[in-house]
């Protein structure tokens, strides 16, 4: 799965609220050698949040072009990975979150933060290759307060307003949800008008608690496509995955307490005709026509032998 | 012998008249059994709908529609047949059920969805020119009002825009997008399609 990607990191560091720029200069190529690293700061105002463990994935590699290569890992899953705007890329974290959490993939690095709230990759390994990292989001209580970051992807290296960024530093967002019982919903969302006839009947997803499968629901026609788990405590990080249907490639998004997961498919290039929508009448006037006329006809000739005789 | 001559084109005259007279029956009967199985099947499809759509929370602020305006539009089944909200034409005295996908068997029943959903506002409805399905579509005019209702309880309040005639091969003018909502059906001489486009309103 290769394909043709500009680096598009001023929409990714979007997702940041603070942005360090290093010393960076304009380059037309990246330099394969130099080396990449992330630091990432978890603060809350004035208090920082230590000791969080992270994991660094490596989705894709990149070469000097910018082009990405998804890794063997990654490959396995039905996901585009082509993020376009801030959008796509948040779309992009959320979706790989429950994925990355089930299947066990190892990640290439793995840091916790210092008392400063600070982790900075490469971390336990010599160097971090050039490409498109995902990093996971969580759930943390600390001295009786919520804190809750978003997944995130971050490109290494980037580029931010037309200068190459080797060394990114991130503040990703994060929320202070309250400490009581929570619901969350799953809404299925088809893309794939037009083809509704080759859509799966119905499909199975997962609601993960900290990465453990807690619940696996049906969704169909019967429930219209949408559940809603109730009584879920505060304290977890959940998220949901779907069984994606062959021929489908699967987005799962998040706001608030709501999934949309949204599987894409073929669309027929043409939709189908206007239908007949109207019943047959025209035949009634020609057929009366006709029929009055013979009849007529037919009334006037034995009328004319009537006279002969 | 020659009191036969004429027989045979006045019976050939008789025989196209009854055969006028008899598709006009049908055409009434086909009419009439259209209204009634769509008046039936909206009964019992009354029934199912919620009165309000359901109660927004602070953790759940938004209507599942707008949470996710690309969902399916949920759907009742009754009588093997999917339906997906109901359709109301105060102007014109009328209140359909609307089937879930388009069929020739559907169209028969009541008015169908073509394309499109009322949530992400580009919904096609068509309908056969029955007298009391979309027979006097053509009536309605311009700030007429014409509603939707989910079987979520969500209603969906249109302001008539525009009145147009469209060939039967105008597939991508009929789904272009623009309009909140369509309603069409055959011309009575069944070669175009009149349709009736609409906007959302307020509501």
């Amino acid at each position: 799965m290769r394909f043709k990607k500009r680096l598009w990191c001023a929409v990714l560091c979007l997702l940041v609220l603070a942005l360090r720029l290093p010393t960076a200069h304009a380059a037309e190529n990246i330099d394969p050698l130099r080396p990449v690293s992330l630091t990432v700061t978890f603060r809350s105002q004035d208090t920082a949040l230590g000791g969080l463990p992270f994991d660094l994935y490596l989705v894709a590699t990149m070469d000097r072009y910018g082009e990405l290569t998804v890794t063997e890992d990654f490959a396995q899953f039905n996901i585009d990975i082509r993020g376009r705007n801030d959008e796509a890329w948040r779309a992009l974290a959320l979706t790989l979150e429950g994925y990355v959490a089930q299947s066990g993939i190892t990640p290439v690095d793995s840091a916790v933060t210092d008392e400063n709230g600070q982790v900075r990759f490469p971390a336990n390994v010599e160097a971090l290759p050039q490409g498109l990292y995902f990093i996971p989001g969580f759930r943390y209580v600390q001295d009786e307060y919520i804190y809750e970051a978003e997944p995130f992807m971050a490109l290494l290296p980037c580029e931010v307003d037309g200068q190459r960024v080797y060394d990114l530093a991130m503040q990703p967002k994060y929320s202070q949800p309250e400490d009581k019982p929570m619901v969350c919903r799953v809404i299925k969302v088809w893309n794939d008008a037009g083809n509704e006839e080759a859509r799966p009947t119905e499909i199975v997803v997962q609601l993960l608690c900290n990465g453990e499968v807690y619940d696996t629901v049906t969704l169909n026609d019967v429930n219209n496509w949408r559940f809603l788990w109730t009584n879920l405590s505060s304290h977890h990080r959940w998220t949901v995955v779907e069984q994606v249907p062959e021929g489908y490639t699967v987005e799962i998004v998040r706001e608030g307490n709501t999934f949309v997961v949204t599987n894409t498919g073929d669309k027929p290039e043409t939709p189908p005709g206007l239908p007949q929508t109207g019943q047959l009448w025209w035949p009634v006037p020609l057929l009366a026509a006709a029929g009055l006329a013979l009849t007529i006809a037919g009334l006037l000739r034995r009328k004319g032998a009537d006279h002969e005789t | 012998m020659k009191r036969n001559r004429g027989t045979g084109l006045i019976a050939l005259g008789l025989v196209l008249l009854l055969a006028a007279a008899g598709l006009t029956g049908y055409n009434l009967l086909q009419d009439r059994q259209a209204d009634q199985t769509a008046q039936s099947a909206l009964q019992q499809l009354q029934q199912t709908i919620p009165t309000a759509p359901p109660e927004l929370t602070e953790e759940l602020p938004v209507p599942d529609y707008v949470a996710a305006p690309g969902k399916e539009m949920p759907v009742v089944r009754m009588n093997g047949r999917d339906y997906v909200g109901t359709l109301s034409l105060p102007t014109l005295g009328l209140e359909l059920p609307v089937i879930s996908r388009c069929s020739a068997a559907g169209l028969r029943a009541a008015p169908c969805r073509y394309t499109g959903s009322a949530y992400t506002g580009n919904l096609v409805i068509a309908a056969h020119n029955y007298t009391r399905h979309f027979g006097r579509l053509r009536e309605l005019q311009t700030g007429d009002t014409v509603i939707f209702t989910d079987f979520d309880g969500n209603v969906f309040p249109y302001a008539v825009g525009a009145k147009e005639v469209l060939p039967p091969d105008a597939v991508e003018e009929m789904t272009c997008g623009e309009w909140d909502l369509s309603l069409f059906t055959c011309t009575p001489g069944g070669a175009n399609r009149v349709t009736i486009r609409c906007d959302l309103a307020a509501p």
